[in-house]
């Protein structure tokens, strides 16, 4: 017989549990294959976008982009007659485009109420009748496909998807929200896009948009075609020849390109963190599926035994298995790819729940498939490779012996365990002691964590028989559950924000609140249990039903198995504790030096775009009854000598008072037009003092020399290294608007009346709030929270990875039972005890990965926390929620993975089972 | 002396009024057991009607293939019939759900396998109350011990099975079978993986039980010397019992094997 032959027969005879690892494997392909799926989608949403939007250009003029920093640039419309005039240029289509998500046209429904498809941007350009005849019957390009381009003042148009959520035909009049009040326009025309990426449209005729956008006698691009018988490049030159200072143009392909280059490195990012963490989730298959062909092949030492009796050499024993697991890894990897469609849709949910992700279609590339498959059965494999030189080394008189498990497995596991803890720890002890940027240490302590997490899981199995034998026992296993269980409750209606106040945090609300009510019930039965079983002599605890004491007893029995079904669970629960540990810790420092730095009374800003919006609100807020001192916040970037550097500015006047920048030399008061504020470290960096002179470059190209007049230690509000007064902003810049505005209230006045009147002042600017401290503070951290909460639900997919090899486990050490089980049977037990049995040795097992998941985790975590610079992280706080959460999740996965093989132990015929 | 309550292998319609059964532990009337379908048909059982007495030794011999250990295993609770009827004292199995059967086996009776009789995470003791804590019992503790003190495990109570000799393991299984005081003990070929001064050791302790402590035992054999140390003996071939043998030897078994070859 072939090898291929006896692995495939292999294969066969196990086929339940041998899909099981294939699901491991399936899962962790899947996030790797799901993760491309989810990047190439979005990125072919927007190159198609961006192509269309190109391909029928051969050129455009715009707005010149400044080298850096951003300003309100203008282009007059004058420009456009003169191009027209030009014998190069052919067709000329000028447009205006407000892309800004909060000075939006939003249409209203009947009751007044803005009909706004969750998350995606509502853009609205001209669209001209001509652009729609060029179009037409080309499938790339938006297509009329209702009613006529619209002509006028009083018409519109909008993208066949938005006129389906609006019910909407054409002819009806609409009500829309626009940046001048509420207007009603009638629909003349409906356009279906080849690709939205997700956003909506609103279109005008050319010169109503200027009139409605606010951009009279202005244009924003024009697109341009050559005349016939010119070639672009002519025409370019031509048109270069014509523009003014403040334009430039370009061609098709830069166009194309221009537009891809930030959006493709945004995607790459994108995708790398995602990968990240399916590198976690693959990392905990790998272990998985090591684990499994460990236990199988110790199963099978007979066999193998008998195997190398009857003539296979050790080499051929050590193929069968590697060639078992490849074949594996072909099943598991093929079902990945295909399950990576589904986790891809699922992370685009998570994040579009989290907030605004835009609908992509699904595509799935060559490379996406090759990465799977390369991926998944090089993994698989290669996992396969170590319990297969095991299995080569057993003598062909194991067979005769009938030997059990070796020992030998288990010293090398803590051999291995060992050095790879010590690794662990001279990296943490690097970032900890040696390494001072911030870069080094945290690239240290980040393999550290791996490096550490691994060796303390493959060490648990010296400590894996005490402590399970005291979580198993019944008061201990029953109190920690009530104990957690009301924790949790008390945590969530103190410390957490109790019930929810949004869909996402409903999400994680309702299952918290089942488990802790599911903790303490059964806690409760647990102890309730006591003693029903005699008085057991010796190990295993005392009290408790029999079902429980041979829970405790069969997942001591083996600690290399418990050790390793734990293992998985253990990395997860870890890196999980230490995320939330970390971020616990992030969001109490910020807190801390808000605290310390923020002193306005009320904030006034865009809260979910932090866009920047009108200075005149700045103006109404100061006129208020009551109100205190203001200053008007700005961030730009400017020059710095030859390098661009973040720049703030505000009004030097005031707004020390409503922020604290720690200003420790010179002054911060009344910089003027001369004066400018440094940051220690950037003064440092420059080998600046008080009384210094700078030379500044704005975007307006003018470099000024600027006078160093205080220098400040607390950048973390502002997180701008250079801090000008507006005073001096305002001569360089057109723009005026502010990013935000902080305000007292004067002594004595009505605070409450005051902020009334600030929040009245905020809502005619579309998405500014004026927010007082309290909520200010309470937002900030909120964004934090959000964060942690994003990053948890990328590590849950490693938690269920880790979740299906403890399914695994158990149906392999409930088929290595069966005859144990069978006599258990034959002797009283029944199907019921005998479920519960293997419940409860599932609840302790995990239970036990958990634990030192979290005793880990935050050990680690708060390693790093003195690691990273106290500028960063000062404070170290615990995220007590999620971790009395992480604990409990454990025990319900021991419950749930317990489920399938409990039924399918319990349903064994006695007499099978016995005469196995 | 020892005589059966019943002792024919008819076919059940031919069957006269059940036998009475206050006199057996177990009795089974018109057991039929058929194994597979058509062609691979295997009929294991053909219509057996018999009973246990209370307080008697007895092994069901026959060679293999014969249905002895199908007869045991349908007695017991552990296997249903294709027809027929088993009783527990006056309790019809069939009539019982799994829940209650298991009830009746871990209360009524007691276990001995050939091999894997203990449960190795349990040490000598554990496993011998077993039956007793899955029932959430105490049990008799003063008897338990006796019992301990008689298989001469007193000093080996708190052992794990693979501390013990394969004979050491036998009889922390006999005394597990003894230790709810069953109505009936069933045993699988107890002495078939051991040696023969172990085996004797094993059933001397077996015959024991009866005598001294009226214990019910019924064991399934292929050895005409264990068979020696019942109160009689039942042949089995082919389906059907052919003969008892009352107070057997080890010649009388042996003859009666070489009587059915021949």
């Amino acid at each position: 017989m072939t090898l291929l032959k006896l692995s495939a027969k292999n294969i066969k005879a196990n086929i339940l549990r041998l899909l099981l690892t294939a699901v491991a494997i399936t899962a962790g392909v899947g996030f790797v294959s799901g993760s491309f799926i989810l990047a190439d989608s979005l990125s072919d949403t927007f190159e198609g976008i961006f192509e269309n939007a190109g391909a029928q250009t051969d050129a455009r003029v715009s707005v010149a982009e400044p080298e850096f920093g951003f300003d309100e640039r203008t282009l007059s419309d004058s420009i456009v007659p003169e191009l027209e005039a030009l014998p190069e240029t052919g067709r000329v289509t000028a447009s205006v485009t407000i892309t800004d998500q909060f000075t939006p046209f939003i249409a209203l429904d009947e009751n007044g109420e803005e009909v706004v498809p969750a998350g995606p941007p509502i853009i609205t350009f001209s669209l001209e009748a001509e652009d729609a005849e060029r179009f037409e019957g080309d499938e790339n390009q938006p297509q009329l496909i209702a009613g006529a381009t619209p002509v006028g003042i009083d018409q519109v148009a909008i993208d066949s998807t938005y006129a389906e959520i609006l019910g909407a035909e054409v002819g009806d009049q609409l009500d829309f929200i626009t940046p001048d009040g509420n207007a009603t326009f009638e629909l003349a025309g409906i356009i279906e896009f080849p690709v939205t990426g997700g956003a909506y449209f609103v279109m005008f005729d050319f010169e109503s948009a200027q009139t409605l956008y606010d951009k009279e006698g202005l244009v924003d691009s024009i697109d341009l075609a050559a005349a016939p018988g010119t070639t672009p490049d002519e025409m370019i030159a031509a048109v270069a020849e014509v523009l003014p200072e403040e334009a430039e143009v370009v061609d098709q392909t830069t166009l194309i390109e221009q537009d891809l280059e930030g959006f493709n490195s945004f995607i790459s990012i994108f995708r790398n963190i995602l990968l990240a963490f399916a590198g976690i989730a693959l990392f905990v298959s790998l272990f998985i599926i090591y684990n499994t062909f460990a236990i199988l092949v110790n199963q099978r030492m007979t066999e193998i035994g008998m195997l190398r009796a009857v003539g296979a050499t050790s080499g051929q024993v050590r193929w069968a298995i590697v060639v078992e697991a490849f074949l594996i890894g072909v099943i598991g990897s093929i079902a990945g790819i295909f399950a990576g469609i589904g986790v891809s849709s699922l992370i685009k949910s998570g994040f579009q729940a989290a907030g605004g992700f835009p609908e992509t279609g699904t595509v799935l590339t060559t490379t996406t498939i090759i990465v799977s498959l390369v991926v998944g059965i090089g993994a698989t494999t290669l996992s396969a490779l170590g319990p297969a030189f095991l299995a080569s080394r057993v003598s062909p008189v194991a067979a005769i012996r009938n030997e059990g498990p070796t020992k030998r497995g288990t010293r090398r596991r803590i051999t291995a365990g060992a050095i790879i803890l010590a690794i662990g720890l001279v990296l943490l002890a690097l970032g900890l002691f040696v390494l001072s940027s911030v870069s080094g240490v945290l690239t240290a302590l980040a393999f550290g964590a791996i490096f550490m997490f691994i060796g303390v899981a493959l060490l648990s199995v010296l400590f894996a028989e005490p402590a399970v034998s005291i979580i198993g026992r019944p008061a201990v296993l029953g109190g920690l559950l009530v104990l957690l269980g009301l924790a949790l409750f008390v945590l969530t209606f103190t410390i957490g924000k109790g019930a929810p106040d949004s869909f996402f945090t409903a999400i994680i609300f309702i299952p918290k609140m089942i488990v802790a009510a599911f903790a303490v019930i059964v806690g409760l039965s647990i102890i309730a249990t006591k003693s029903r079983g005699g008085n057991p002599v010796g190990f295993g605890g005392t009290g408790g039903s029999m079902e429980g004491r041979l829970a405790t007893l069969n997942a001591a029995r083996s600690p290399q198995r418990t050790a390793a079904t734990a293992t998985a669970l253990t990395i997860g629960i870890a890196l999980i504790s230490t995320v939330g540990t970390v971020g616990e810790s992030i969001k109490a420092s910020f807190s801390d030096s808000l605290e310390g730095g923020v002193q306005a009374d009320l904030f006034i800003f865009d809260v979910e775009t932090q866009s920047s919006f009108s200075g005149d609100l700045a103006g109404e807020i100061r006129a208020i009854d009551g109100i205190g001192a203001v200053s008007s916040f700005r961030f730009n970037e400017a020059k710095v000598g030859d390098d661009v550097e973040s720049l703030g500015s505000f009004d030097s006047d005031t707004g020390t008072s409503l922020i604290n920048f720690d200003v420790t030399d010179g002054e911060s008061s009344d910089l003027g037009t001369t004066g400018v504020l440094v940051f220690r470290n950037e003064a440092e960096d420059r080998n600046l003092s008080v009384g210094d002179t700078v030379p500044v470059t704005f975007v307006s190209q003018e470099t000024v020399d600027l006078e160093v007049v205080g220098i400040f230690d607390d950048n973390s509000i502002l997180n701008a290294p250079i801090v000008i007064d507006n005073e001096l902003y305002d001569i360089h810049h057109e723009s005026t608007d502010d990013d935000f505005v902080g305000a007292s209230i004067a002594e004595g006045a009505d605070a409450e009346a005051v902020k009334a009147a600030a929040v009245a002042a905020a809502s005619n600017f579309s998405g500014v709030e004026a927010q007082d401290n309290e909520e200010f503070r309470a937002d900030q951290e909120g964004q934090i929270d959000g964060l942690i909460t994003l990053i948890n639900f990328m590590l849950s997919f490693a938690l269920f990875v880790a979740f299906l090899g403890v399914i695994n486990t158990i149906v392999l050490s409930v088929v290595e039972r069966k005859r144990e089980i069978g006599l258990l049977r034959a002797v009283g037990s029944t199907r019921q005890q005998l479920r519960s049995m293997i419940r409860w040795e599932a609840v302790i097992v995990c239970m036990f990965g958990a634990v030192l998941g979290i005793v880990v985790g935050v050990v680690f975590a708060f390693a790093a926390v003195s690691a990273i610079p106290d500028d960063i992280i000062g404070t170290f706080a615990f995220p007590y929620e999620t971790l009395v959460f992480g604990i409990l999740i454990a025990a319900v996965a021991g419950v749930a993975a317990a489920l399938f093989p409990a039924a399918s132990a319990a349903k064994k015929d006695v007499l099978a089972a016995i005469n196995s | 002396m020892p005589r059966l309550a019943c002792m024919t292998s008819v076919a059940p319609e031919t069957m006269p009024t059940p036998p009475s059964n206050s006199g057996s532990a177990a009795h089974c009337v018109g057991a039929i057991k058929i194994y597979g379908k058509g062609d691979t048909e295997v009929h294991a059982l053909r219509g057996i009607t018999i009973g246990f007495p209370k307080g008697q030794f007895t092994s069901i011999m026959g060679p293999s293939g014969s249905g002895k250990s199908t007869l045991m295993q349908t007695m017991a609770g552990l296997d249903r019939l294709t027809s027929g009827e088993t009783y527990i004292g006056d309790t019809a199995i069939s009539s019982l759900n799994d829940k209650q059967l298991t009830i009746l086996r871990r209360q009524k009776i007691g276990f001995i396998f050939q091999a894997f009789n203990l449960i190795p995470t349990l040490n000598t003791r554990e496993n011998i109350t077993l039956p007793l804590d899955l029932a959430g019992q105490k049990g008799d503790v003063a008897w338990i011990d006796q019992v301990i003190e008689t298989v001469g495990l007193a000093d080996r109570q708190t052992h794990r099975p693979n501390e013990l000799s394969g004979g050491q393991q036998q009889r922390v299984a006999v005394a597990r079978a003894l230790a709810s005081r069953p109505d009936i003990i069933f045993g699988d070929e107890p002495t078939g993986n051991l040696d023969s001064k172990t085996s004797a050791e094993i059933l001397s302790f077996m015959q024991q039980a009866v005598k001294e402590l009226g214990q019910t035992i019924v064991m399934v054999t292929h050895d005409p010397r264990s068979a020696s140390y019942t109160d009689h003996a039942l042949m089995l071939t082919d389906g059907q019992i052919t003969q008892e043998i009352p107070n057997p030897t080890t010649e009388s078994v042996y003859n009666a094997i070489q009587q059915l070859e021949d």
